[in-house]
């Protein structure tokens, strides 16, 4: 994963809590995901704004006992919020 | 899976007292097949009731069942948004021009008698426009982005009271407005065109957006008209005869009943017919009148549309079945046969005259057009 890449939210997404995980629904694809509180959070960040290297930045430090764990899971969840179609490299 | 019509009637209301969630409660418990019952609720547009029926109970359903419910859910409130949208730019587009637009079904429904606008699904965007102004409205839609077809997909479909589908993206969903010249459809009787209705349009307050819609006696009259009409699908939506008897019970007391008995006594036949399925309070049992007790055979069945029927793969034998022998149900709502009458001059001289001058408008309706 290259982390100098942004990353943005795909257009009409919507996200909703429910418990403790999170439903996302992409009017694209009529798709609803159920995505864990992590994607969730990963989702959330992808503001279009934010490098990946910003947004593991950001989580080490919400996150400082997961610090080494947090690359490899947020690289992991782009991956599969991209491949979903929920989340685009912004150019 | 054959899900009942029973069981989908119990959903269709906007609230359940005690006695309808117990029963309720009991039926979904019951449920082994999520995904055949989830897809009937959808079609029949009930998918946001069902998920307010399912909280209130405080019921615990499957997981993958709760993410589909709540995702259709989702979906709704998001293209609820998207029309709300759509609708601003459209009001204010119709009104720059001095073009008037009279809000129809779901559209004037949805805030009018539902909680919420998102409980109230709904396909298309319905409105009325002057007849002498279609090709003006046509060409806004056209200046807003929407994609306008330059005809109808069906030669058949030529001359029929509304333009083609307009449809634009908005927010990653899709708006699809119909225009209107008439608020009836060419397979009902009787005509609603714009003037017709204008001196009486009531103000619908939708948030920020004030729309102009029918009068209480129009309305009943065009919901139940559309809802006796012939339908694209093989059903009613049964959230379409939740609309006839939630309008009916919410403007109870405004509606001039008098008015309703003297010009549009389909509404009140209407209304009998849906008792079994929507009931309908004492109060407005008794401003409809007539007879509650039976059950009429075949309820929720319609006539199907023509060209369904016409499809090659249906048999000889079912076309002329399907074509003049639709449920009593039907029969007794379109032709405005009282529940407790006789159907036998119906279907023996008006339901074949009827099939004839259907057939006759579609084929000048192709030869004209096509």
């Amino acid at each position: 994963m290259n982390n100098d890449k942004i990353y943005i939210q795909a257009d009409g997404c919507l996200l909703e809590q429910m418990d403790e995980d999170c439903l996302l629904f992409n009017p694209q694809t009529a798709a609803t995901l159920h995505l864990n509180p992590a994607s969730a959070l990963v989702w959330r960040l992808c503001d279009g704004k934010r490098t990946a290297a910003q947004l593991i930045a950001e989580l080490a430090e919400q996150f400082p006992g997961q610090a080494e764990q947090i690359p490899a899971d947020v690289a992991a969840a782009l991956e599969q919020l991209q491949r979903l179609g929920v989340i685009k490299q912004k150019d | 899976m054959d899900v009942s019509i029973n069981l989908l009637a119990q959903i269709t209301r906007l609230r359940l007292n005690d006695e309808e969630g117990a029963r309720l409660l009991e039926q979904l418990e019951a449920i082994t097949d999520w995904p055949g019952l989830l897809e009937q609720i959808e079609l029949n547009a009930l998918a946001p009731l069902l998920a307010e029926h399912i909280r209130e109970l405080n019921l615990a359903i499957p997981l993958e069942a709760l993410v589909s419910l709540k995702g259709l859910q989702m979906r709704h409130r998001g293209a609820a948004d998207a029309r709300y949208r759509a609708m601003q730019e459209l009001s204010a587009a119709f009104a720059e021009h001095e073009l008037p637009l009279v809000a129809l079904k779901g559209l004037a429904l949805a805030p009018m008698i539902y909680p919420s606008v998102a409980l109230r699904p709904m396909r298309d965007i319905d409105l009325l426009v002057p007849r002498s102004r279609l090709a003006e409205a046509g060409e806004l839609l056209v200046q807003l982005g929407f994609d306008l077809p330059e005809s109808q997909p069906s030669r058949f479909m030529r001359s029929t009271h509304q333009l083609p589908n307009a449809e634009k993206q908005v927010d990653g969903f899709t708006v699809s407005v119909e225009i209107h010249h008439d608020a009836l459809g060419r397979d009902v009787p009787g005509h609603l065109p714009y003037e017709a209705v204008a001196d009486e349009v009531r103000t619908v307050q939708w948030q920020e957006l004030e729309l102009q819609t029918l009068g209480h006696e129009h309305q009943l009259h065009q919901v139940c008209r559309h809802l006796a009409g012939l339908h694209p699908g093989d059903f009613i939506k049964m959230i379409n005869m939740l609309d006839a008897v939630a309008y009916a019970e919410r403007f109870i007391d405004e509606i001039d009943w008098e008015r309703i008995d003297r010009d549009y006594d389909h509404v009140l036949n209407t209304l009998q017919c849906l008792h079994s399925l929507v009931p309908l309070s004492p109060a407005l049992q008794s401003k409809v009148g007539g007879d509650f007790a039976g059950e009429i055979s075949g309820q929720g069945e319609i006539m199907l549309a023509f060209r369904r029927i016409m499809k090659p793969q249906v048999s000889f034998g079912k076309k002329l079945r399907l074509l003049f022998n639709p449920s009593d149900w039907w029969m007794h709502m379109y032709y405005n046969v009282a529940p407790g009458n006789s159907l036998l001059f119906t279907r023996l001289v008006r339901h074949p005259l009827t099939l004839l001058k259907w057939l006759f408008q579609r084929a000048f309706s192709a030869i004209r057009g096509g």
